[in-house]
Formats: C-alpha cells, structure tokens, sequence
C-alpha cells in the first residue's frame, strides 16, 4: 500500500504543478504595463512571450508525466489486490 | 501629486509579482521531486519497469533547469529588467517632482510681484442665461462639445433625468481663456494653469464648485442632490481643474463624482481615485496633454484614448473643435474598434441619452477687496 500512496502523493504534486503552471501562463498573458514604451519595453514583451511559451511547454510535459503517472498508479494498485488475493488464498 | 511615482511603482509591483512566481514555481519543483525520490518502480513486470523509466527520467528532467527550475530562472530575468526599468522610471519622476516644484517656487516667487498669484483674492459667481438649449447628450462627443461658447469665465451645469427619478449632473469647466501672467477678474487664466498643474487650490476650482451649489440650489436645494451623479468635463486647463476636484476628497465628500472626462489636458499626475470612471482624449501631435511629463495611470477605471502619430508639436491640434471632431469618429467608429470607450460609455448610463431638465450658467469672477496694482 506504500507503494500506492506515494503514486498516489507524486500524482497529486504533477497536477498541483500544472495547476500552477498554467496559472502562472495565463497570468503573463494579461495585459499588463500597456503604458510602457520604447525599446526596453519591446524587449520585455518579446521575453513574456518566450517565457509563456516556455511555460506552455512546461505544462504540456507535466501533463504527459501525469498520465504516465496514473498508468504506473493503476499498475500498483492491480498488483498490491493480487498481493491482497496471494495473502489470503496462503 | 503623488501620482508622479506611479510609474516605478507600477514596475516594480509588477517585477515583485514574477519573482514570487518564480518562487512558487521553484517550490512546485521541489515538491515533484521529493515526491518522485519516494516512489519506487512497482514490481518486476517489464511494461511496469519502462514506465517507470520513462516517468523517473521524464520527472527529473521536468522539474531541473530543462523545466520548471529554468523556466523560474526566466521569470527571474523578467523581474530583473522591470526591476532596472523602475529604477530608470524613479528617476524620470524625481526630476519631474523636481521640476513641478520649481514651477511652483518659481510661481511663488512671481506672486510676491504681482505675477501669477491669487493672494487675498476671493471667488464670486454670477449666474448669467444659458447662451442655448442642450439637447439630450447621446455620447461623448457631445460631453466634450458643451465646452463650446464658454467665453468670459461661464461654467456650464447641466441637471439631466438619471432615469430612476432623480437628477444626474454634467459640470463643463472651460479653458484657459487669458493668458496674461498677471491674474485678472477671469480666473481661468495662465495664473490657475500653473497652480492647479503643480497642485494648489484654485480660485477658478472654487468657481467650478460654487456653480454646481449654485444650480443645486435652483433646483430644490444642496441636501437633495448630495447623492446625485456628477460629470466634470472639461478641455484643457478646464480638464486640469476637473480632474483636480475629482482628486480633491473634500470635494467628492459632497458631491458623488462618478466620472471625469477630459481632452487635451495634463492629468496624469492627479491621484484620482478608481471609484471615478476617466476618459481622457489626447492628440498625440498636441503639446499640452505631455506638459505635466506624467503618462496617465493605466488602469480599467481610467481610460487613455491617444489618437493620431507623430511628435507632439503642432499647437493647432489643441483646440475644442478638433478634440469634438476626435470623439465623433470615435464614436463613429465600427463597435469594438475604440477599445473601451463602449464600457465607457455604458458607464455613463445617467448621464447619456437623458432628457435635459435644466441648464444652469454662472460667470466665475477673481475679485480683490484691495486690488493688487
């Protein structure tokens, strides 16, 4: 059952990281500072929208981790009821 | 005029807000990791042993420099620049206080020899017919067109049916009208012009305000319109002193601003507060609105219409007439084109399209006891 809970708990910190992530995403993407001009301010916001990317990125890979997450989750809880079923049957 | 720091503050607000989230994405990491570094493949099934593979390696990776570790990096680099950028930004602002504050010493110092000054000056108010009927307001353009005929010192209040039985009210502050240094019986002269825009209290604000009593108390007196809606417009050195009573907490503790419209004016710098609804129409190529060296504050309840390119050089682009033109094709334009002003507009319910139920006119004198010579 170890062997579970800690799927269980790594599940749970992939998708609260996601969560995070896209907020942080979408966060970036509002319009923020619009009164700033010039080429400092060109700069920065050719630089949010890298790191938007970046995050978007980010958040796709997280998103992949946690199903393969869930797949390893759903092979230890098969094998930890056949340990259940082994246990009894002896 | 505190106002003149919002800028930096802004920036820096804004770089305080990545370096906490870069922060939270740094613990977000650490947290996948530690839960990682607790797990264990499950058993010795082959299918089972990849997949673990795949999810320790993929894992490792996500939350290191190649992910969620580089990607704050990222957002520190961002909090940097603002961060740079605001201490830049500081340093504009302090040379424009600097600046504001000389204007004001300087002022002061043309006071003591009879050069812009209002010393022992009172105000007066003479209530003169309205020059013509006012038609029910459909938009903006028409807001800005009551500025029109404010000739020798007249305000102009307009009292209108908010539609729910009461009264809203729609104050025009007109221009500078004299240019003299030296302070006339009209105070809606250069003397207000540089009070008001390094922030003192003018003679030509208290006209503005006793107009309104004025016709408050034409119309069933001051206790029943206390709540009523007001709408200070105003053009110019007109916009200068309305965005100073919309920034003036006595003033709106007993009239309940809603709204501030101005055109061609310097009103970046007055801390009005986000309760009042502001739109502000400037030419780019028209000096004035840049005179006070402080962009408006951006933000939902103040918006900054610039209209046109180019520097801002050609005086002619300043006038009444051209700011009325301005809001006309605005107002023209295909819905959604002018970014905001729709929201604008939808705010101002009270005071659009409502039937006009009295126009009030006062002529606002600077009068001596002792005249200065």
């Amino acid at each position: 059952m170890d062997e579970v809970s800690d799927f269980e708990g790594l599940l749970a910190q992939v998708r609260g990281a996601r969560a995070v992530v896209e907020a942080h995403r979408a966060a970036l993407g509002r319009p923020a500072l619009v009164w700033w001009e010039g080429v400092a301010a060109d700069r920065y916001r050719a630089l949010v929208d890298e790191r938007r990317a970046a995050l978007a990125r980010v958040g796709d890979e997280l998103g992949w981790l946690e199903e393969a997450v869930a797949g390893l989750l759903l092979i230890a809880r098969q094998e930890a009821e056949v340990g259940r079923v082994v246990g009894r049957a002896s | 005029m505190t106002r003149v720091r919002v800028r930096s503050e802004a920036l820096r607000a804004a770089s305080a807000r990545l370096g906490e989230a870069a922060d939270e994405l740094r613990q977000v990491a650490a947290a996948v990791r530690a839960a990682l570094a607790r797990c264990r493949s499950p058993g010795l099934d082959p299918t089972a042993l990849v997949a673990w593979w795949r999810v320790e390696t993929d894992g490792v990776r996500i939350v290191g420099p190649a992910g969620l570790w580089g990607v704050a990096l990222g957002l520190d680099a961002l909090a940097t620049r603002l961060s740079v950028a605001a201490r830049a930004y500081a340093q504009v602002e302090d040379a424009v206080a600097a600046t504001m504050a000389g204007v004001r010493v300087g002022a002061d110092l043309g006071a003591c020899c009879g050069y812009l000054g209002e010393g022992g000056a009172a105000v007066s108010v003479r209530p003169v017919p309205a020059v013509g009927a006012v038609s029910p307001l459909t938009g903006p353009a028409d807001l800005v067109a009551l500025g029109d005929g404010l000739d020798g010192g007249r305000v102009r209040v307009v009292e209108l049916d908010d539609g729910a039985g009461g009264s809203a009210w729609v104050v025009a502050v007109p221009g500078t009208q004299e240019w003299s240094p030296r302070s006339g019986p009209n105070p809606f002269d250069l003397t207000s012009d540089v009070r008001a825009v390094t922030g003192d209290a003018t003679l030509a604000a208290a006209g503005v305000t006793a107009a309104l009593e004025r016709a408050w108390a034409a119309s069933g007196g001051p206790g029943r319109h206390r709540s009523d809606p007001v709408l200070l417009v105003g053009h110019s050195q007109g916009g200068i002193l309305a965005a100073a009573l919309a920034a003036d907490p006595g003033f709106r503790a007993g009239h309940r601003v809603t709204h501030l419209l101005t055109t061609g004016s310097p009103v970046g710098a007055f801390p009005v507060p986000a309760s009042v609804r502001v739109l502000s129409v400037e030419h780019a190529d028209d000096p004035v609105p840049t005179l006070d060296l402080t962009p408006n504050p951006a933000r939902s309840s103040w918006l900054t219409l610039r209209v046109g390119a180019g520097p801002p050089v050609d005086v002619g682009r300043h006038a009444l007439a051209g700011y009325v033109t301005t809001m006309r094709a605005a107002e023209g334009a295909p819905r959604g084109t002018v970014s905001g002003l729709g929201a604008w507009e939808a705010s101002a319910g009270p005071f659009l399209h409502r039937p006009v139920r009295s126009v009030h006119e006062v002529v606002v004198e600077r009068g001596w006891q002792n005249p200065p010579t």
